[in-house]
């Protein structure tokens, strides 16, 4: 099948059965629905760039289980060059939405369960590698998204997995049949999970042989039976739900989704199964995929920031504070810290190297080191954008003040709409429409829905930052930096 | 002759690719007045999106920056223009001209 349109995606949705939970109740039209539809036209995003001449270059790649061309999302990077055009990818769409694009999960996943199913069948003598190979060709061929779910709600952080009081704080497997395993638990935090036609799951920690059923890794659809899905509320979502609200949302057309997903004993067919007790390869999995998925940020979120510094000048601009040498000065330490980040993302891209199965991974060393920039960085260009803003970008009144006619009986005999447009100009030749829009902009990013995305997806996306602080200890290689020390100071033990 | 034009992903460009284009385009407009040619026309600079798998007497490749990152394996070409940052449209003007007028006094 050729790659899909955004459109084809839409409708490729309606036809599943997926059970969708909000506010407490059951959504059946959660295709429509304005909360999820952003998030929805989010995803739309990659599959229409991919038919763009103007973009087509980072967004496709030929697939190296089938030769067919196909959207760089559902690729085994196959070199180095592969692996920063995935980080380029990544930048362009954060600047096309400002939104996470919720595609990246699934790429990740793949490229992490590919690796480690040859490896662990090389150990187990298991088929895996044959089962995942045939579920991407499929995935491939179809054009689709999958969600990967790694983050279980892990209950108390203190315990492991089966000292948990709740052992389906984990997902596990509740029972062994001839044709495939039944599955428990739930996925938290889990994005895009929605609007994906499948799901590919993955433990969320290193395993113990004592707690084996919880090394588990499988692909599921998103209709199946015994699966539901409960969607994550953010900042400001209901201003989605407001008539003629587009100058409030900030964003209207684009968007990020998190939701739990639930698995109430759900069967999975033996040939859909990547990982099952092999507890020994769970750590692995788990180090890879978050490997690739700490790269992985050094590439969305820049994105995002291109859109938030340019939102920043402009409203420097609308303000009539562009001159100010400490306003360009903000400027430019907003754009340094942004292509750090990238910096950090092509590096950890450019030092890959192939595994056993012929994929390539990232360094891991320099991929934490970008992800432990993330969780910083965006903070800090968010909290120049804020001061270069003002307080009106959290004061403003409501689209529907500024478009009221409703008159106000004072003496000027003026409607509310005319007072508010009058006192919230900034420099007399830009409408105070557009300086109204470019602060609910920075709004969104900054603490409305866009929020999730580039702040507290920054700081625990992809793991918190003490498990890159972690990584980073194990690869820093102490020992060697003393025993440089120790050369260069004429130390001799 | 049939110049095939490629873009970059454009994850960072330093100027706008399809701008650039079109004022390329603007000097071959006695050429051709249709972008997407999918024919060869002798002493004719034919422009059209290069197709993968398509072969070009030229092909036209537009990067958004000095990276030039486009890869270009899937087009065979007689010859290649490959331009990163803007500053570059009279030297384009200048190869497609002189490899059009090339092709056209061969005849
Ligand atoms: C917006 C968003 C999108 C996400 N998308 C996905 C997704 O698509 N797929 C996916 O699988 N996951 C996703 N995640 C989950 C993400 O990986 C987790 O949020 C992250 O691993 C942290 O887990 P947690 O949120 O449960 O926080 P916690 O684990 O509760 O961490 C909170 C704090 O406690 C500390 N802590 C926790 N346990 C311990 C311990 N044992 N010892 C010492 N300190 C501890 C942490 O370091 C941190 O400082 C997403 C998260 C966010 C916020
Ligand atoms: S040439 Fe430059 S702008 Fe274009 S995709 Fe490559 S790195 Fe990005």
């Amino acid at each position: 099948m050729a790659l899909m349109t955004g459109a084809e995606y839409i409708e490729s949705l309606r036809k599943l059965n997926t059970q969708v939970y909000m506010f407490g109740q059951k959504i059946d039209n959660w295709v429509d629905h304005p909360i999820i539809k952003p998030s929805i036209n989010c995803v739309a995003i990659t599959y229409d760039l991919a038919h763009d001449p103007e973009y087509a270059d980072l967004m496709t790649a030929t697939s190296n289980l089938t030769g067919n061309k196909i959207n760089r999302f559902s690729h085994l990077h196959q070199s180095t060059d592969d692996l920063r055009k995935k980080v380029k990818m990544q930048r362009l769409l954060g600047q096309k939405t400002a939104s996470c694009f919720q595609r990246c999960v699934g790429m990740d996943a793949f490229n992490s369960v590919f690796s480690t199913t040859y490896e662990c069948d090389k150990v187990h003598g298991t088929h895996y590698h044959e089962n995942f190979k045939k579920y991407l060709t499929y995935i491939q061929d179809n054009d689709l998204i999958v969600d990967g779910a790694m983050t279980d709600p892990k209950g108390d952080r203190g315990l492991a997995q089966g000292a948990q009081a709740d052992p389906d704080l984990f997902v596990h497997i509740v029972e062994k049949r001839e044709d495939g395993i039944v599955v428990r638990g739930a996925k938290a935090h889990q994005t895009g999970s929605i609007n994906s036609h499948e799901h590919l799951i993955m433990p969320t920690q290193a395993v113990s042989e004592g707690d084996k059923k919880y090394a588990v890794a499988f692909a599921i659809e998103s209709d199946a039976e015994g699966l539901f899905m409960v969607y994550g509320r953010q900042s400001c979502d209901t201003r989605k739900l407001e008539k003629d609200a587009d100058v409030d949302l900030g964003n209207k057309k684009f968007g990020g989704q998190e939701a739990l997903v639930v698995f109430d004993d759900v069967f999975i067919p033996n040939d859909r199964i990547f990982l099952c007790e092999e507890y020994d390869f769970a750590g692995m999995l788990v180090e890879r995929f978050a490997g690739y998925h700490r790269q992985s940020y050094g590439g969305c979120k820049v994105g995002v920031g291109d859109v938030l510094i340019g939102a920043a000048a402009l409203v420097a601009d609308y303000n009539g504070a562009q001159k100010a040498s400490h306003i360009k000065d903000k400027l430019i330490e907003m754009t340094h810290l942004n292509e750090t980040l990238y910096c950090c993302g092509i590096a950890c891209s450019a030092e890959g190297y192939p595994t056993e199965a012929g994929n390539y991974q990232i360094d891991l060393l320099l991929a934490n080191v970008c992800k432990q920039n993330v969780t910083r960085f965006p903070y800090e260009i968010v909290r120049l954008a804020e001061d270069i803003a003002g307080g009106l970008m959290v004061t403003m009144p409501s689209q529907a003040d500024f478009r009221s006619d409703l008159k106000i009986p004072t003496k000027s005999d003026l409607s509310l709409g005319e007072w508010t447009t009058k006192f919230f100009k900034g420099v007399a030749d830009v409408p105070t429409e557009n300086r109204m829009r470019i602060l609910r902009f920075i709004e969104n990013i900054a603490l409305g829905a866009s929020a999730v995305g580039y702040r507290t997806e920054s700081m625990h996306g992809a793991g918190s930052p003490q498990a890159q602080r972690i990584m980073i200890a194990r690869q820093g290689n102490l020992a060697a930096k003393k025993e440089l020390a120790k050369v260069i100071a004429g130390i001799v033990d | 002759m049939r110049v095939g034009v490629k873009f970059c992903g454009g994850c960072n460009p330093r100027y706008d690719r399809s701008g650039e284009l079109d004022k390329i385009l603007s000097h071959f407009e006695k050429d051709s007045d249709a972008f997407a040619a999918d024919h060869a026309e002798k002493g004719k600079a034919l422009f059209g999106f290069a197709k993968e798998g398509g072969a070009y007497d030229v092909l036209l490749v537009i990067c958004g920056c000095n990276n030039q990152c486009a890869s270009t394996d899937d087009y065979t070409f007689g010859k290649k223009i490959s331009i990163g940052e803007t500053g570059n449209i009279p030297m384009v003007v200048r190869l497609i001209t002189e490899y059009r007028d090339e092709e056209a006094q061969g005849a």
